[in-house]
């Protein structure tokens, strides 16, 4: 894994357990907040720090973390004026990335896990509350032992408590319930032990929350931030990133030839600048297309090279979702990869807009079979009047943004859905437009393949080339990656 | 059949999954019951989702939903070996439906489905968080990163 230290998030890293603590302690960590439980500095002091910070959400859609804060303090106040009290608010880091190609937050938990919880803790004390949860992954198991280790750490070494009583405590929450349960209002029913489903939204969750009290749910890696925003300032913090976009962002990037990993860019760098840390190649000629953003995000030519920040990638019709970056390359094949959202999506729908579930439906049925050959010529019309449809008659945010693949991959790779049509592959990823053959001048006949080959397709003896049959070919690949002589070739299946 | 071949599935430690009474009802109580559950069992057996039910004050109907919904918390039985292949984005774009499709054809079974035999239960996964090993295959809780076709079945069988 790469992991570019220049940086203050990934500068922390540290991936031996037993040393996080005073790693963390000796380059300035919990400083913010014994600073704050002390009384050196105001609540007050840390909401103006994060505000003039301008701190953006990192899940997403980048809503200002001083205005979410802000909001929870606000209802906090409207509660103690009605009734007498302190009344006490819930601190939610999430940490439940479902997207695929995304890993962040679990690099966030299992690296530099003292930053989370020092971020949760200010967040606690400036909002009054004395429970904090870290929703995350079942799959995560590493990840949550290193962040529970870290957390019996800071609770030992009385970072969490003032005058010997413990101000701060953090319940791990490991769920299995899926993609929908990111959503925060999906989140807080499930944290209630009800079915994970979202609720329509006002009351906002910073009004009505967990068990009905202001909550504010937050990123990983958002709070992460907020540490080293108290101790270094704010002004520091605007010193990387863009004006509207500040500070630093960490991005996963996958499909690299090289390698693959985290990476923390300042935001606003542009994409050729990030691939560089990891693979030596020209980004132009080793990858054809970039994916930004998950099953919600588009799919752009390598060579458009798009500034990495909230606005400018919204400018040309992408998002910066939770920053994951995959690479696709001539192996990979345009029309599959958007199959495969669309697929993703389609399975991630309620059902209650009818343009959303019908329509993804339908362009569901026409990829499938523009990757198995069968396509009609009108179907790429078809898909471009979709794309514009879905999106115009849904309600809620999944479909608004489900069809974004699809309508940048027509308008960018249009030549690969005429290629289809005409029944080729050229990333010779589709399996009904492919055929395997042997090549009998390389075959020695070792046997290889057919010790290999799980459907009993190779025919022939020791020492003669083999052949394959067709009939019982499945295409798995097998064979070409088990043959030691390359004999095995791939070859358009109407060649 | 040899009941000891079993030994995978039936765990060790034969007590049913206890759970702390302080915790009953608070923050995420079902789901990390449910984990647990998963952890001990690799699947959720009707039994223990009845015991925490009662426990719990949670209708049966709820639980089953919350499973329903979710990718992992599965309710069918598995076999003495447990093989999830990960069918995120880079897996997917990396050989991962050419990985499932060897299994099922080696295997006989589609994934979510577990051998006559009782031995092998195959399943998918949306997307582990792994994508920088992609293709990933789970055996047994282990992780096995940038698996090749052409090892497949050594890596199948453990």
């Amino acid at each position: 894994m790469v992991d570019a230290c220049g940086y203050h998030l990934t500068r922390s890293f540290n991936p031996n357990q037993g040393e996080q603590l005073s790693s963390y302690i000796d380059e300035g960590g919990y400083a913010a907040l014994s600073a704050l439980s002390s009384g050196q500095i105001t609540a007050d002091g840390v909401l103006k720090a994060l505000e003039e910070s301008g701190l953006r959400g990192r899940g997403g859609a980048g809503y200002p973390a001083s205005a979410k804060w802000g909001a929870v303090r606000e209802s906090l106040s409207l509660e103690a004026r009605e009734s007498d009290g302190s009344p006490t608010a819930y601190v939610i880091a999430n940490g439940d990335e479902g997207d695929p190609g995304a890993f962040m937050n679990r690099a966030l938990m299992e690296q530099n896990p003292h930053a989370v919880i020092e971020g949760m803790a200010i967040a606690g004390l400036c909002l009054n509350a004395p429970e904090g949860v870290l929703f995350t992954r079942m799959e995560y198991s590493y990840a949550v032992e290193s962040f529970v280790f870290a957390l019996e750490e800071a609770k030992q070494a009385g970072l969490l408590s003032k005058d010997g009583e413990c101000f701060f405590d953090i319940k791990v929450v490991r769920s299995g319930g899926g993609y929908l349960c990111g959503e925060s209002t999906a989140l807080v029913n499930a944290l209630q032990n009800k079915v994970g489903i979202p609720r329509t939204k006002p009351p906002h969750l910073s009004e009505t929350g967990l068990w009905g009290k202001p909550t504010l749910v937050s990123n990983v890696e958002t709070l992460a931030n907020v540490p080293y925003i108290i101790r270094n300032g704010a002004d520091w913090f605007r010193g990387m990133g863009t004006e509207a976009s500040p500070g630093t962002k960490l991005f996963c990037v996958t499909g690299a030839k090289g390698q693959s990993g985290v990476i923390e860019s300042e935001l606003g760098t542009k994409l050729h600048d990030v691939i560089a840390a990891f693979s030596q190649d020209a980004p132009s000629t080793s990858y054809r297309a970039v994916q930004i953003g998950g099953p919600s995000g588009s799919i752009l030519p390598i060579d458009v090279n798009p500034t990495l920040d909230y606005d400018s990638l919204s400018s040309i019709g992408g998002i910066m979702g939770s920053g994951g970056i995959v690479l696709l390359d001539h192996t990979d094949c345009i029309v599959e990869t958007v199959r495969y959202y669309i697929a993703f999506s389609q399975g991630q729908s309620c059902g209650r807009c009818r343009s959303c579930k019908d329509g993804l439906e339908e362009c569901s049925a026409i990829l499938d079979r523009l990757t198995e050959g069968r396509a009609l010529p009108e179907d790429i019309g078809r898909l471009e009047e979709l794309a514009i449809k879905i999106p115009e008659n849904s309600k809620c945010g999944l479909g608004k943004a489900a069809t974004r693949c699809l309508a940048s991959s027509l308008r960018h790779f249009g030549d690969d859905f005429a290629d289809h049509l005409k029944g080729r592959c050229r990333a010779h990823k589709c399996k009904p437009l492919i055929r395997f053959e042997v090549v009998e001048d390389k075959c020695p006949g070792c046997r290889c393949c057919l010790t290999t080959c799980p459907s009993n397709a190779m025919q022939g003896k020791l020492g003669r080339p083999f052949k394959i049959d067709q009939n019982l070919c499945e295409k798995c690949w097998m064979c070409m990656t088990a043959c030691p002589y390359y004999a095995v070739e791939v070859v358009d299946s109407n060649h | 059949m040899d009941p000891s071949r079993h030994s995978v599935c039936v765990p060790d430690d034969k007590s049913e999954v206890r759970y702390s009474e302080d915790d009953l009802g608070k923050t995420g109580f079902i789901l990390n019951a449910l984990s647990d559950i998963f952890d001990r069992y690799r699947y959720i057996p009707a039994e223990e989702l009845e015991r925490l039910a009662g426990k719990a004050g949670v209708s049966m109907k709820v639980l089953k939903t919350i499973c329903a919904r979710s990718d992992s918390y599965s309710t069918e039985r598995v076999g003495d070996r447990l093989i999830v292949v990960c069918d995120g984005t880079v897996c997917h774009n990396r050989h991962a439906p050419d990985l499932i499709q060897a299994l099922t054809s080696i295997l006989g079974i589609k994934p979510g489905e577990t051998t006559p035999d009782g031995r092998y239960t195959l399943r998918t996964a949306a997307c582990v968080g792994n994508c920088d090993e992609a293709p990933v295959m789970i055996v047994d809780g282990e992780k096995r990163g940038r698996v090749k076709l052409a090892e497949v079945r050594k890596q199948m069988k453990g």
